[in-house]
């Protein structure tokens, strides 16, 4: 029983982080039709950035974690300012799917070129926010950042929800992912909203990277793995729904964790993408996605 | 080269898409229709593919004698192998716009599997060749007929994922030799030493890659090529006009896998081992980046692109240390810029000189035969 | 009816499509209160130039509306100074509900509160078209031609428009459908909004236009009066 407890809290833990990438990237895509690949090299680098900064540099932990959002913020917004203000608003260059995924892929590649030439192929793990040893309760044991990020998932996916359900800005949101021109007409800029959604989007899964990161480790490589599954996990929420795409990285997440306690520590990774693969192919209506092309 | 006349001047709608869908529609005919047997017969005497087919092979059979089993000769036979492996893809993500991201799998079924034909099973070169296109052929079948189903986003998706789980089961595998991949596979064609077995191996590869770049020009310069494109433009357009979707798409995940495993079989020929960097996610990355910024649509381009690019990542130290960096800048150049890549700005660039030769050419032309007496003034005259 | 002052005045007004001139130079003005129709064969550049007008595509000339230039590109500014287009083909939000859809109109007045405060704001508008009460919470994109055409004008309506532009309100709609519109449109003629109607069919434009203006091959032709 215990077995199975640590396991869902470890489960948790990471599905945590799958959900929140989940959450972002199914937002985003709600108001703009794009997907955003780089959302685990923008976790990858408020980890590391601030673990730079603090340890290396000597920052204060509060200012080098404000320091460090807020260059994130810079780089989400030049990159819009610079590529994706031309390539949506303007209407230069590709279009269609590809620009779906190869604009915020190109993103990524640079994110983590630039991120091995500054920092190196080292692991680096910011501090703890919430030091201490692992909670306890009877058998159930879980590590208290682990507690942080299961408890910032659901609580922005919650104020992500509660945004795009309550407020006519949220619905102004979703609009313009609906129809540029519809939304134009109405006064709403779609350009801006974009541009907004991605830069918090950007800085909220930084955070996450630097909450999570003491109890896993970033290097400049471990962004796509992650934001891949937190794509999967935003499909499985129709690429909308921010609150289901949280619930469903901690179902991957548990999955993870239960394949690897119970099946096989060497091949769990293997066997949860072979079954998301095999979800993904044989139940694309599980996506949102019909017979009709997305 | 005519600008519109003065007077035709009229709304676009900017919301229906008319233009390319509306030539396709003009020219994909249903089959069996009177249409589409007067394309099959103009079809039929078009020279280009056994004519690029011919030239690839010549001209690059030519440069790697030259290059006489050099390190840039292997480099050079590395890049014909990505060039198979992108032929391919300019088929399936450039014509059609099937988004599969599984190329560097089936590059890996192609080199290991000759890897594991020649080394455990003693077959040859030749034999593994071929037991590895009929395998690649089998499972992209098996695997297609489920995974073509999908709509768009959902395979791109999926086959996003596949890289991931595949390089670790080669990883772990200790049949297909882990991390150190499997060692002694054989060259295609053996010559007395090392340079020449390499130029001999090289030849073959050119003429493998003539092959593919032969079938994807046939297939695009044919009523499936207009077929492809209506797919993908607009697919209900394509079922109206007849199209049967799913055996094409089928058919182009076949073609595409199919030469991703040839493309494999090279490589592996080539540097003599098979690694899992070739199944990697960084492989299916380098042959997107290989695809986009040579062009997509291009089949020239998409040798070029292999090659250049291949040559590129391994020969100066700051290209392939900031590789990352540098390829996600061009990537962006290219998306923002010219997005059929170099081979499309050199299209535009070319279109327009050919449009102003053929002009005065033109206006040349016509001069000479009235001075020697032609045209209807020259007759009326008299 | 029309009372004088004037309420649209388009100067010199083109649009292009990169090489292609869909509208080589249109002026013209609508007085406060008018109903004015601009008929013409399709193709020849009224729906560009009443995007132009409302801000959606770039254009050269001048838009003043009652005297207030327009900036050139741009449909804030418009919305925000009255003059919302109906576009052509309608674009509502196909996700949304109804009542999303129609309180998406009052934005640009509205965009800090919360949703159920705005549709308080705008829920008066439905009294227009009461077919609309028990549709509110179905998604737009599930509505039918018509349905959908009454939502948009609901939702430009939301916006409390002073000039109200319409792009071809009845393309696609049946012809019992499209006296429906038209008879709304005929009330609105009545009330001092003023109204720029793009419309392909002539004889519905003279049920309620006080003016009918031809635009062909991107220029307009020599205005006709035509009783109302």
């Amino acid at each position: 029983m215990s077995q199975f407890l640590n396991l869902l809290a470890a489960g948790l833990t990471s599905g945590a982080i799958y959900g929140i990438f989940g959450a972002c990237l199914a937002v985003w895509f709600r108001v703009c039709n794009v997907l955003n690949l780089a959302v685990g090299d923008f976790a990858m680098l408020g980890a590391i950035g601030t673990a730079r900064l603090v340890q290396t540099d000597h920052l204060p932990f509060a200012a080098g974690i404000v320091v460090d959002l807020a260059a994130i913020g810079l780089i989400a917004w030049i990159f819009d300012r610079l590529v994706l203000h031309f390539a949506l608003d303007r209407g230069a260059g590709a279009h269609g799917i590809v620009s779906v995924f190869f604009y915020t892929f190109g993103l990524s590649l640079i994110l983590e070129g630039a991120a091995k030439a500054i920092f190196g192929t080292d692991v680096y793990a910011a501090p703890a926010i919430w030091s201490g040893p692992a909670l306890a309760i009877a058998d159930f044991h879980v590590q208290r950042a682990g507690v942080l990020v299961i408890a910032l998932a659901i609580a922005s996916g919650l104020a992500l929800w509660a945004y795009l359900r309550f407020t006519v800005s949220g619905r102004a949101a979703s609009a313009c992912g609906e129809s540029v021109l519809g939304s134009r007409i109405v006064g709403i800029d779609s350009g801006l909203f974009r541009r907004r959604i991605f830069i918090v989007t950007a800085v909220l899964a930084a955070l996450f990277g630097i909450v999570e990161s003491p109890l896993t480790g970033f290097t400049y490589l471990s962004g796509p793995t992650i934001s891949l599954i937190g794509v999967v996990a935003a499909g499985f929420a129709a690429f909308r729904r921010p609150g289901r795409a949280v619930v469903a990285g901690l179902a991957i997440g548990v999955a993870e964790a239960m394949l690897g306690g119970y099946v096989s520590t060497t091949y769990n990774d293997v066997l949860l993408y072979a079954v998301l693969f095999g979800i993904i192919i044989l139940r694309p209506e599980v996506l949102g996605l019909g017979a009709e092309p997305a | 080269m005519s600008e519109p006349a003065a007077t035709d001047r009229g709304t676009i709608d900017p919301s229906a898409a008319t233009g390319p869908a509306g030539a396709a529609a003009a020219a994909a005919s249903p089959a069996g229709s009177p249409g589409a047997a007067a394309a099959r017969r103009v079809r039929r005497h078009d020279p280009v593919p056994l004519a690029a087919a011919v030239g690839i092979t010549v001209v690059g059979g030519l440069i790697l004698a030259a290059m006489n089993g050099s390190y840039l000769g292997l480099t050079v036979t590395t890049g014909v192998g990505y060039a198979v492996v992108t032929v391919g893809m300019v088929l399936q993500l450039g014509y059609a716009k099937q988004l599969a991201f599984s190329q560097s799998v089936f590059m890996g079924v192609g080199a290991y599997g000759v890897g594991v034909l020649e080394t455990k099973y003693g077959f040859s070169s030749f034999e593994s060749l071929l037991a590895v296109i009929a395998l690649a052929a089998v499972a992209s079948l098996l695997i297609g007929a489920v995974v073509t189903r999908a709509p768009g986003l959902a395979l791109a998706l999926a086959t996003l994922l596949l890289p991931l789980f595949i390089y670790q089961l080669a990883t772990y595998s200790s049949y297909l030799g882990s991390f150190s991949g499997i060692d002694g596979v054989l060259p295609f064609w053996s010559g007395p030493d090392y340079e020449s077995t390499l130029v001999r191996t090289g030849l073959i590869s050119v003429l493998l890659l003539g092959l593919a770049a032969g079938l994807v020009l046939r297939v695009m310069r044919s009523g499936v090529g207009l077929q492809l494109m209506a797919m993908a433009e607009d697919e209900r357009l394509g079922e109206s006009l007849g199209v049967s979707l799913r055996q094409r798409r089928l058919e182009v995940f076949v073609v595409g896998s199919v030469l991703a495993a040839v493309g494999g079989a090279v490589l592996a020929s080539a540097q003599g081992l098979v690694t899992p960097d070739v199944l990697s996610e960084s492989a299916q990355i380098t042959l997107l980046l290989m695809l986009f910024v040579a062009g997509r649509k291009s089949v020239v381009g998409a040798i070029l692109g292999a090659i250049v690019i291949e040559y590129l990542t391994t020969s100066t130290s700051f290209i392939s240390t900031n590789l990352g960096i540098i390829e996600g800048i061009v990537l962006l150049i290219v998306l923002l810029v010219e997005p059929d890549g170099v081979a499309g700005a050199v299209d535009r660039l070319l279109g327009r000189r050919t449009d102003r030769w053929a002009a005065s050419l033109r206006s040349w032309g016509t001069d000479r035969f009235r001075a020697r007496g032609g045209g209807n003034d020259a007759r009326n005259a008299a | 009816m029309s009372s004088g002052a004037a309420a649209l005045e388009v100067e010199n007004v083109s649009v292009s499509y990169g090489k292609f001139v869909a509208v080589e130079s249109v002026t013209f003005s609508v007085g406060a209160g008018e109903c004015v129709a601009v008929i013409g064969p399709n193709g020849h550049g009224k729906s560009s130039m009443v995007t132009a007008v409302a801000g959606l595509v770039r254009r050269g000339g001048t838009v003043r509306v009652f005297g207030q230039t327009l900036p050139a590109g741009g449909s804030r500014a418009a919305v925000q100074a009255g003059l919302v287009l109906v576009p052509e083909r309608r674009h509502l939000y196909p996700a949304l509900t109804t009542r999303d859809n129609i309180m998406l109109g009052s934005y640009s007045r509205t965009r800090r509160l919360r949703a159920r405060q705005a549709w308080d704001d705008v829920a008066g508008v439905i009294d227009m078209f009461p077919e609309l009460a028990r549709l509110l919470d179905q998604k737009a994109g599930t509505l039918s031609g018509g349905q959908q055409q009454m939502v948009a004008l609901a939702r430009a309506m939301a916006a409390q428009p002073k000039i109200l532009l319409l792009d071809e309100p009845c393309l696609g709609l049946a012809e019992a459908v499209a006296r429906r519109v038209y008879d709304w449109l005929g009330s609105m003629t009545a009330t001092d909004m003023t109204i720029l109607l793009v419309e392909e069919n002539p004889a519905h434009a003279v049920l309620v236009a006080d003016r009918v203006v031809r635009m062909y091959k991107g220029l307009v032709e020599r205005p006709e009066g035509s009783a109302a």
